[in-house]
């Protein structure tokens, strides 16, 4: 008798691996079209491009996981890269001249991502708002604070020392991905081998078994959007070195591409469940595909409905592997 | 289920090449990419499609992008094009800054840029910029229009749509609207600054309580001419949308010179609007980029003086309004 059963080896492949296959046989049906895809600069471009937004859905994922969603993403960018910006200007910028000025605007930034996104998540858990709303208006205040402190100008003449160690290599490797690399072993780390990790996962599958179980919800709410708040800001510290600039008004369309990596990576909209490597591979298809058709002079119109369509495709995959995980295919 | 799945993917991925035509490649063809920050408005799409009739007079290969917005997504788009190995790139910047690195990286590559419309930040590499007068065509359209008030009372009751404050076209505009204002001896008192973040809905908003807290608002600048259709509702809604020559005409500026623009000015209801010369911008973006990818030299910034457009001289300068000859493709 032939056991049903999917062995451990086809399981993770299912659970952990099917966004990389999704990605690979993207790279085969479009490579024909588009041969530049596979040439070296062309592989750390992608990868170099989907760093900042791996690292915006990493911090999303926490949110997601605890059954929420932290759509303040384009405030946190906003309002933590200009005033970082405003520090580390080089001509006037507070620490001009100062040897103090990385550091201290790294920390300012880091503490503004952190700070927005636990106070975030303390409304959503001991006000019992919703956090749609809460992070709604998040992203509102943050980004009219960052436009009333800039008058709305974009802040450029950044720190030269600090746009050539965030724009170089190490080991050959560009800085930026190192950053987002090292960011989802800590998270994986975090998920899978801390108590904390487990805590996450318990007020996502059920809140209410979780407070009677012993946990905090409040605490571990707090962490989950802090530690969204705190990803938002480094990814905002990695977009203003790509770009040199910091702007009030950031593109609010990221927040969907975070939302859909972490979903084509199996994060599940109604918690309880996340993947780093997915999230990764996740991070990876979404920016392929906007690099590749990009590459094949498509509208940016099409590139929309192409990731739509990856995105669709990606949930409905989802689907049938937790069919799979579940024993139920 | 899960084997058809993969070849779902595959089947858009291809569904959505097939369905936009895949790139031909003719090795000889000169290739230039062009990267637009957004078409949101009419301009951007008459301005893509003029530069895309320069091209194709030349027989040039046009590879295009749009970043909605999004400096990152444009510089990723710019590095795509240099994947590519484009002959010479135009890129439309989101704002002077965040063009920098695009420049850097063109340059890096020995392909010649060209910025159209924006202007780079200080300590750019070699580019070449195409760029409207935005604070002096603005300057001299508010000019226009508080010489259109004539003999009325002073000072009229005025009122300002600033656009997106992220963006240097609409902070010159509202510098140049302060410039006439102030050199114009209290002849308008600005009671209202309408932030729009070039969107009508807010637009239509502000405009709406401007006019609910000022009755008497006789004077309304936009600083792209886009926003008109939320301004005429709103002025409809107040009874203060005339003709001029009317006692409740509300005097009217704009900038842009789109097609909504150019009816308005045929129908009596607008008195001034700045034009940009879209024609020439283009034309000078792809003569520029393309003596540049032969080595030949290009001043650093060649700026379009643009036109102040109103019932003054409408039937001789229309023919630079690039909203006259979009108004006449239009049903």
């Amino acid at each position: 008798m032939i056991s049903r059963a999917p062995s451990s080896v086809v399981r993770f492949a299912a659970a952990e691996l099917s966004v990389a296959i999704l990605a690979l046989v993207y790279v085969l049906a479009v490579l024909p079209f588009c041969p530049e895809l596979a040439t070296r600069d062309q592989a750390f471009a992608v990868l170099l491009n989907a760093a900042p937004l791996l690292v915006l859905a990493l911090g999303q994922s926490f949110a997601l996981l605890i059954g929420g969603i932290d759509l303040s993403v384009s405030g946190v960018i906003s309002l933590s890269g200009v005033v970082g910006a405003m520090i580390l200007t080089r001509d006037d910028g507070a620490l001009a001249d100062s040897s103090l000025a990385i550091p201290v605007a790294l920390l300012v930034m880091l503490l503004i991502g952190g700070v927005a996104g636990a106070t975030q998540g303390a409304a959503v858990a001991y006000w019992e708002l919703p956090a749609f709303i809460v992070t709604m208006c998040g992203m509102m205040a943050l980004g009219g604070v960052a436009v009333w402190l800039t008058g709305g100008e974009r802040l450029g003449g950044l720190s030269l020392p600090l746009l050539d160690a965030m724009q170089g290599d190490w080991l050959h490797v560009p800085v930026m991905l190192w950053i987002a690399a090292a960011l989802a072993i800590v998270c994986h780390l975090l998920l899978q081998h801390t108590v904390l990790g487990k805590h996450l996962y318990a007020v996502g599958h059920n809140a209410r078994a979780a407070r009677v179980a012993g946990i905090s919800l409040g605490r571990v709410t707090c962490f989950a959007y802090g530690a969204a708040g705190t990803c938002s800001a480094l990814a905002a510290l990695l977009y203003t070195c790509r770009t040199e600039s910091a702007t009030p008004s950031f593109a609010r369309e990221i927040l969907l591409d975070a939302i859909g990596a972490a979903v084509i990576g199996g994060v599940s909209l109604s918690g309880g469940r996340v993947s780093v490597v997915g999230i990764v591979c996740g991070a990876l298809l979404i920016t392929l595909v906007g690099n590749s058709l990009t590459l094949l002079n498509l509208d940016y119109w099409h590139v929309l409905m192409a990731k739509g369509g990856v995105i669709l495709v990606a949930a409905l995959l989802d689907a049938a592997r937790r069919g799979v995980v579940g024993g139920r295919a | 289920m899960k084997a058809l799945l993969p070849s779902l993917l595959v089947a858009w991925a291809c569904l959505v090449t097939l369905s936009c035509g895949t790139p031909t490649n003719e090795p000889d063809q000169t290739t230039i990419g062009v990267a637009f920050e957004t078409l949101q408005t009419e301009y951007w799409v008459a301005s893509l499609d003029a530069m895309k009739a320069e091209m194709a007079k030349r027989d040039v290969r046009v590879l295009e992008a749009v970043a909605d917005g999004d400096p990152n997504r444009q510089l990723e788009q710019v590095q795509s094009f240099i994947a590519r190995k484009v002959d010479g790139i135009i890129v439309v910047p989101k704002d002077a800054e965040s063009v920098i690195p695009m420049i850097r990286a063109a340059n890096k590559a020995k392909i010649p840029i060209v910025l159209y419309n924006r202007g780079p930040g200080e300590g750019a590499g070699p580019c070449v910029t195409v760029v409207a007068d935005n604070r002096a065509i603005t300057r001299d359209t508010v000019r226009r229009m508080i010489a259109a008030a004539g003999e009325r009372s002073k000072p009229l009751q005025g009122m300002i749509l600033i656009g997106d404050l992220g963006d240097s076209n609409a902070i010159e505009r509202r510098a140049g609207f302060d410039e006439a204002i102030a050199e114009s001896n209290g002849a308008v008192e600005v009671l209202a600054r309408v932030p729009t973040e070039w969107n009508q809905e807010k637009a239509l908003a502000g405009v709406t309580n401007a006019l609910q807290a000022n009755p008497d608002m006789e004077f309304v600048f936009t600083s792209s001419d886009f926003l008109f259709p939320s301004i005429v509702a709103a002025l409809k809604n107040a009874d203060k949308y005339h003709p001029i020559g009317h006692e409740r005409h509300v005097i009217l500026g704009g900038f842009d010179g789109d097609a909504t623009a150019y009816r308005m000015l045929q129908d009596k209801y607008l008195d001034a609007d700045g034009v940009q010369d879209v024609y020439f911008e283009c034309s000078q973006a792809v003569d520029a980029v393309l003596k540049m990818s032969r080595g030949e030299t290009v001043e650093p910034v060649l700026q379009d003086p643009g036109v102040v457009i109103h019932q003054g001289n409408l039937d001789q300068e229309s023919h630079r309004m690039w909203g006259a000859q979009t108004a006449a493709k239009q049903p």
